[in-house]
């Protein structure tokens, strides 16, 4: 089965990053679009399905938490999973990611293993 | 270990998971480079405590960083100062992410600044060099330099 997967990231590096990440961890990736800011990612997730977002917290514009709170209060929005890609180490901003509803954390640097188990964590929550 | 121990073991594992690319420390006496241009990258924070992070590439190892960091083959690709400067601008976020952690544990919050890049001369290299600042790296031959510094 394969994703589309959106990747929310003001670095065109870490977006590249996480495209070949998502490769050489086999996810099997259906169409794959890029946004710079949290506003560019919700018109994309308004006008195409998405299976899954890849979001950074810190970006211009609109940041990873106000996209997250958007899409909190949007009806076919809600359920799509968001993992938080970020350097972040602390243990209170993690949690305060998680309660706002962010399904999974992944702290850079990724690596191939750790991101092919938290999609597979996460999406096969989503089937259920 | 000490902060410089903490800083040069983050700064190599970082660059290995980043880019595949194999640093070790070395001593500032050992440091030279024929390179004309050089790209110095500074990271702030604030929180519990203060403090940036400097990085100083030559511009060919933030070339080589860069293709090795977005696996592009060199001989396929031209890429632009700007995402080799990308490159490094996230190079050191990580670094400086990790660093925080080794240093203060995950218990404290820290605001971390947008990475800024600036283009030096080789008398600033070499005057970094001279500063005695700086530990320094070399990572497949080529050298380069890293400090923090605490408020």
């Amino acid at each position: 089965m394969s994703f589309n997967i959106l990747i929310v990231d003001d670095s065109k590096t870490i977006r590249s990053v996480i495209k070949k990440t998502l490769d050489i961890a086999g996810v099997s990736v259906g169409d794959l679009y890029e946004a710079e800011n949290g506003q560019v990612a919700l018109d994309i997730m308004n006008s195409n399905w998405i299976d899954l977002v890849f979001a950074d917290i810190n970006m211009p514009v609109m940041t990873g938490i106000e996209m997250i709170e958007k899409m909190s209060k949007d009806n076919t929005l809600e359920k799509t999973p968001v993992i938080i890609v970020s350097t972040e180490g602390s243990k209170t901003r993690i949690d305060d990611l998680l309660k706002l509803g962010v399904r999974a954390y992944l702290r850079k640097p990724i690596n191939p293993e750790d991101l092919r188990n938290i999609v597979q964590e996460v999406m096969g929550e989503n089937d259920e | 270990m000490n902060d410089n121990d903490i800083l040069i073991k983050t700064c190599c594992d970082v660059f290995e998971s980043l880019s595949f690319m194999f640093g070790e420390p070395i001593d500032l006496d050992e440091v030279e480079s024929e390179a004309e241009t050089f790209i110095k990258v500074t990271i702030s924070y604030k929180g519990d405590r203060a403090g940036a992070i400097n990085l100083i590439v030559c511009a060919e190892t933030a070339n080589s960083l860069a293709y090795n960091i977005l696996g592009i083959d060199e001989d396929e690709e031209d890429l632009s100062i700007e995402s080799a400067m990308d490159a490094l601008k996230e190079l050191l976020n990580t670094i400086c992410g990790q660093f925080m952690t080794s240093r203060f544990g995950d218990e404290p919050v820290f605001d971390l600044s947008v990475p800024e890049t600036k283009i030096i001369s080789p008398d600033e290299w070499q005057g970094s060099v001279n500063s005695g600042d700086f530990l320094a790296v070399n990572i497949e031959d080529e050298h380069i330099l890293i400090r923090s510094i605490m408020e």
